[in-house]
């Protein structure tokens, strides 16, 4: 059997934790042993951090903080707003959202799908994301790419030369109902958007808000919006291509 | 045709909690354990974790069900207070990690465990030479030995290589038992002095 071989300090140094925690491997154990058994500061420094590790750990419930009462009660009211994955508030209800869209305005908002709306028209403004993720190609090689690292089908529409409509990109939206695939295009040269959440929803209708207007619907797995500043019906007949992939 | 109308639908409101709710609050006290040894300003710590738990419910969708739901708070926490230090919050005991070298602990007072736990002032001494720590090292001791996370689950909170994680948590307690040794029955939060190499014979 092969002695294993002999590692200096510095090797050492970096085993140490998992040596003092007992998680290390068997063979950087006996590495770390045999080393310290003749290395004197190496042994100092084991011992240092064995007994910090001890002292912490027996007075952990002393470390330990109770939250201020009136925290807790904050942090409980972040809960109320926005809602939670797609537990909706019923439109009976008010429910009150503050929004911010680019330029620092602030809108107060009654009502979900106007929220929804409102939320959307923002993100289709400067979209909300956690990472920045912008793809593009053809929506082909892109629809295929984000069911890859996203978990789930995603149609994207191609391009219609007789409608002038051309796909841009897409990114990944982090909105107040969740995540939501952001396809990007344009439409007579304009903005448009088309957002698309992986769970169907309740909320629909024809919003007009923010200065854009916003067709809203659901599929029986898919919610759509379809965003932008196209004339009525012609938004109305975008809508209808998303729906059916039919110009 | 465009107009503020919606179409009414769906079932009634539930006005109970529900169970992520619940669950991400039962580690209110854990948060604001990391957020006041972060910021060391019990105001500072209520807004990080507040903002914490802001985020948390918005991105509530993105927590993946089956894992650490305390792991990928303390992520978001982290990451909130490295937004605060970037828009102006300095953090006035910064020592760079990287100039702390790696230098034989002298060990000048022979302290056990089972003495230093004896030592009436412990817990200050303790709170003190955890707040004297350089940041990294402090967050990572810790998130390990105070509230138990894996060394997989602390480098994914604080972004960096497992191998990180191990090495800041070896320095930090040591330079941890430095303060405490050093610094006997008092309570201070002096700077961070490098520690000086050990005048031994031993060689590395």
């Amino acid at each position: 059997m092969e002695t294993p071989r002999a590692r200096n300090c510095d090797e050492i140094e970096t085993l140490l934790s998992p040596y003092v925690d007992g998680e290390d491997q068997a063979a950087d154990r006996a590495a770390v042993t045999s080393h310290l058994a003749v290395c004197g500061p190496c042994g100092a420094r084991a011992q240092a951090e064995q007994t910090a590790r001890t002292v912490l750990r027996a007075r952990r419930p002393a470390l330990a903080v109770a939250a201020p009462s009136r925290l807790r009660a904050r942090c409980r009211a972040q809960a109320a707003r926005p809602p939670f994955g797609l537990r909706w508030v019923p439109l009976s209800m008010a429910a009150t959202l503050a929004l911010a869209i680019a330029g620092g305005l602030l809108y107060t908002v009654t009502f979900k799908t106007e929220a929804l709306a409102a939320s959307i028209a923002a993100d289709h403004l400067k979209c909300f994301k956690l990472a920045d993720t912008a793809a593009s190609g053809d929506p082909e090689t892109v629809a295929r790419e984000w069911e890859r690292s996203r978990g789930w089908r995603l149609k994207v529409l191609p391009d219609v030369p007789a409608g002038r409509i051309r796909f841009v990109g897409i990114r990944w939206c982090l909105s107040t109902e969740g995540m939501a695939a952001h396809l990007m295009y344009t439409s007579e040269g304009r903005p448009l958007s088309v957002f698309v959440w992986p769970k169907p929803d309740v909320a629909a209708g024809d919003i007009e808000i923010l200065g854009q207007k916003a067709v809203i619907w659901s599929s029986p797995d898919r919610m759509y919006a379809v965003v932008g500043t196209e004339p009525a019906d012609r938004l109305a007949r975008v809508a209808e291509y998303v729906r059916n992939g039919v110009w | 045709m465009f107009s503020k109308k919606a179409r009414k639908g769906g079932t009634p409101g539930a006005a109970a909690e529900d169970v992520f709710t619940q669950e991400a609050l039962s580690h209110l006290d854990s948060l604001y354990g990391v957020a006041l040894r972060l910021t060391r300003r019990p105001s500072d710590a209520e807004d990080l974790v507040q903002e914490t738990y802001l985020k948390a419910f918005r991105f509530a969708s993105s927590f993946e069900r089956g894992t650490n739901l305390k792991a990928w708070l303390f992520t978001i926490l982290h990451n909130t207070w490295r937004n605060m230090l970037r828009h102006g919050r300095r953090d006035p005991i910064e020592v760079d990690s990287e100039t702390v070298d790696r230098a034989a602990t002298t060990v000048e007072h022979e302290e056990t465990p089972e003495q230093l736990l004896q030592r009436a002032t412990l817990d200050a001494d303790l709170k003190a030479a955890l707040d004297a720590l350089p940041e990294a090292f402090r967050t990572a001791v810790w998130l390990r030995d105070v509230e138990e996370l894996s060394y997989a689950e602390i480098a994914g909170a604080l972004d960096v290589p497992i191998g990180t994680v191990m090495s800041r948590i070896s320095r930090g307690r040591r330079l941890l038992f430095e303060r405490l040794t050093r610094n006997r029955g008092e309570a201070t939060s002096d700077r961070v002095r490098p520690l000086r190499a050990a005048p031994s014979s031993a060689s590395s």
